[in-house]
């Protein structure tokens, strides 16, 4: 590859749609005042994600012990425990911080299995058409059947009850809405006449499905990638609560779970409502953000018009 | 330069099958199919420019369509340069898809809203491993009038107005310097002062890189600006076909005729005889044997249950019209002047002449 390939790469990966779509997109999200508050919440999670147990003022798996050696069981918040310790004398407040590291990673990660196998199955079907989109559509109807606790539950108790393979299970089976959306969609953009055009010079189906379909599909696959997340997110914490996943990975949902066996949801409440607001809070945003997102991108004026 | 032959189209024939009902399938009831274009034939050479006209509904864009390889032909053949279409290997397609270009009716669908203009123009450059992407694609730009380059490049087409849409479509179909242009009403969707400069424009550029076109079009006095022939397609088939002068000033065709007679004329007193059309076209669904206008034609006579023949009626003036030809010579005779059973469809009587 000679220079000047290399230099004509770097210039079109730079103004790739992906990255300008992302770029203008943001912000001109920022713009709107309740979009910011769902993007800065996301990022605030993501930021707990990452630094989280660095900044947690406890190590959240040590049992805390008071002056005069007891365990501090359940103690109201109070200066040194914001919001209180646990009945077997856990930090809540450490613990959150923690627990914020495998929500968010389960939601990233259930999301980008979702949207990948969502959208892949949904291009080819609406675009290449015929047996294979019968096939793939039948095959996608055949997952809409199936029940997805009780499929979890069922894996994960034959399989081991680990957090990532609780997400990899979540993934397998969520991408199904997904893959029927973005196919309808695929449908009506396969009739433009940009696609007839991209045929008539030559293009291959691979390449059209690359360059003009999934740039065109684009904003749809980030609202179902905001989905993604945020029905992994709950559908894990789902799983947690109910006990068949790993208890030693703290998540959110597993401290709801050990406040609920501990038969103290409704008298600790610094114990059980933290990671239950903080849970509903992430996966409302990301939802929100997703709509916001969907709205702006698929409209059919572009990110420069409305600035 | 040189008169070649590039593009004949020999008979060319797009049926669509209806869809049937479950309950069709279930007793084997056959459904006529969608005749769209049907029997088409003629030939591109190299530096002309073919109008095809006719009304909505009659087959215009189909016949597009299936030249470009869009759809899959049903019967008859196109040959590119002695190679026939439904011979083609993977590098004829390739070769041809390089060589014959179209231009959308609307702009507006038909350059990529996630596409800067500089994508658009390098696709079909990448696709076919040509280098100097950025020199070409400067150059075209200048072309169409959209200058200076830099300005348009890095624009997106909802940026840009329909007359320069247009302009970027050209752009895009003249890049790869093909034999044939396609233009599908190129200029129906923008504003009738646009119009009169991307028709220029095309004429113009089609004429300096030596490329032929096929201009389709339901509206005459574009067709006769930018054509040096013209065809009138009715039903799927081509009834006439002549130079653009000869066309409009000596129509055969009584839908001809009646077509040239229904340009308007820009003044209001202008006193003319009017041939109005009564009824609209049939649906292109079991026409059978006969000629596709008979119901609508003035001039019907009882013959006229027959397919007329193609008759040359002087130097590249054709049409397919009973009215003119020797029936003496032909087997195409009916039988017993009056007494040939008219269908029920049609009215009895005509104006015989």
């Amino acid at each position: 590859m000679g220079v000047s390939a290399i230099r004509d790469r770097i210039s079109s990966s730079r103004d790739h749609y992906i990255w300008e779509d992302l770029k203008e997109g943001v912000l001109t999200m920022v713009e709107t005042r309740s979009a910011k508050i769902y993007l800065g919440f996301l990022l605030f999670v993501l930021l707990l994600g990452l630094f989280g147990p660095y900044i947690a003022p406890y190590d959240a798996e040590e049992r805390l012990r008071g002056e005069g050696g007891e365990l501090l069981r359940s103690e109201p918040p109070s200066l040194d425990h914001p919001l209180g310790t646990t009945n077997n004398g856990y930090d809540v407040m450490s613990r959150l911080l923690v627990g914020a590291q495998p929500t968010a990673a389960a939601g990233l990660l259930g999301g980008a299995i979702i949207i990948t196998i969502g959208a892949t199955i949904g291009i080819t079907a609406g675009y290449v058409g015929g047996w294979v989109d019968n096939v793939l559509m039948r095959f996608t109807d055949l997952v809409y059947g199936i029940p997805i606790l009780i499929l979890a539950m069922v894996l994960l108790t034959f399989f081991g009850m680990g957090f990532w393979s609780s997400v990899v299970v979540i993934g397998l089976i969520l991408w199904r809405g997904s893959a029927r959306a973005i196919r309808s969609q695929v449908l009506q953009i396969k009739e433009r006449s940009f696609v007839k055009a991209a045929r008539a010079t030559g293009a291959s189906t691979p390449r059209i499905m690359v360059k003009n379909i999934l740039p065109n599909v684009a904003p749809m696959a980030v609202l179902f990638l905001a989905l993604g997340i945020g029905g992994t997110i709950l559908i894990q914490a789902g799983l947690a609560f109910i006990g068949v996943v790993d208890p030693f990975v703290p998540g959110w949902g597993i401290m709801i779970r050990n406040a609920h066996q501990a038969g103290l949801v409704g008298s600790n409440w610094w114990w059980s409502l933290p990671p239950s607001i903080m849970l509903s809070l992430t996966v409302v945003c990301t939802f929100m953000f997703g709509r916001e997102y969907e709205k702006i991108a698929s409209g059919e004026q572009t990110f420069a018009e409305t600035k | 330069m040189t008169d070649e032959l590039l593009l004949q189209v020999e008979n060319l024939e797009k049926y669509y099958a209806q869809k049937r009902s479950l309950k069709e399938i279930a007793l084997r009831k056959e459904k006529d199919p969608v005749q769209a274009v049907d029997d088409v034939s003629m030939e591109v050479h190299s530096n002309q420019s073919i109008g095809v006209i006719g009304e909505s509904g009659c087959g215009k864009t189909t016949l597009l369509e299936v030249l470009m390889g869009l759809e899959p032909l049903t019967g008859g053949d196109v040959i590119y340069r002695g190679t026939r279409m439904s011979e083609f290997d993977r590098e004829d397609w390739l070769k041809y898809r390089r060589n014959v270009q179209i231009i959308f009716q609307d702009p507006f669908d038909s350059l990529d809203p996630k596409q800067r203009v500089r994508t658009v123009l390098y696709e079909p450059l990448r696709v076919h491993g040509i280098e100097d992407k950025e020199q070409r694609a400067r150059e075209m730009l200048e072309r169409v009038n959209l200058g200076p380059p830099e300005q348009f490049l890095s624009k997106y087409p909802p940026q840009l107005s329909g007359g320069e849409k247009q302009r970027v479509a050209i752009a895009r179909a003249l890049i790869l310097q093909p034999d044939v242009v396609l233009a599908d009403e190129p200029v129906s969707m923008l504003d009738v002062s646009t119009q009169a400069a991307v028709l220029k424009l095309l004429s113009h550029l089609t004429d300096e890189m030596g490329v032929s076109l096929i201009y389709i079009s339901h509206d005459l006095s574009t067709v006769s600006y930018v054509c040096d022939s013209v065809n009138v397609m009715y039903l799927g088939r081509l009834v006439e076909g002549a130079p653009t002068e000869r066309l409009i000033n000596e129509p055969q065709h009584p839908y001809t005729q009646a077509l040239i007679n229904s340009i308007p004329i820009p003044d209001p007193y202008h006193e003319r005889e009017t041939i109005e059309l009564e009824g609209a076209p049939r649906e292109p669904i079991g026409l059978g044997e006969g000629c596709r206008f008979r119901d609508r034609c003035p001039e019907r006579m009882d013959i006229c249950e027959k397919t007329p023949l193609d008759t040359e009626i002087s130097e590249h003036h054709q049409t397919a019209c009973h009215l003119y030809y020797d029936h003496e010579d032909e087997s195409t005779q009916v039988s017993t002047g009056g007494e040939s059973q008219p269908r029920e469809s049609v009215p009895a009587d005509g104006d015989d002449q």
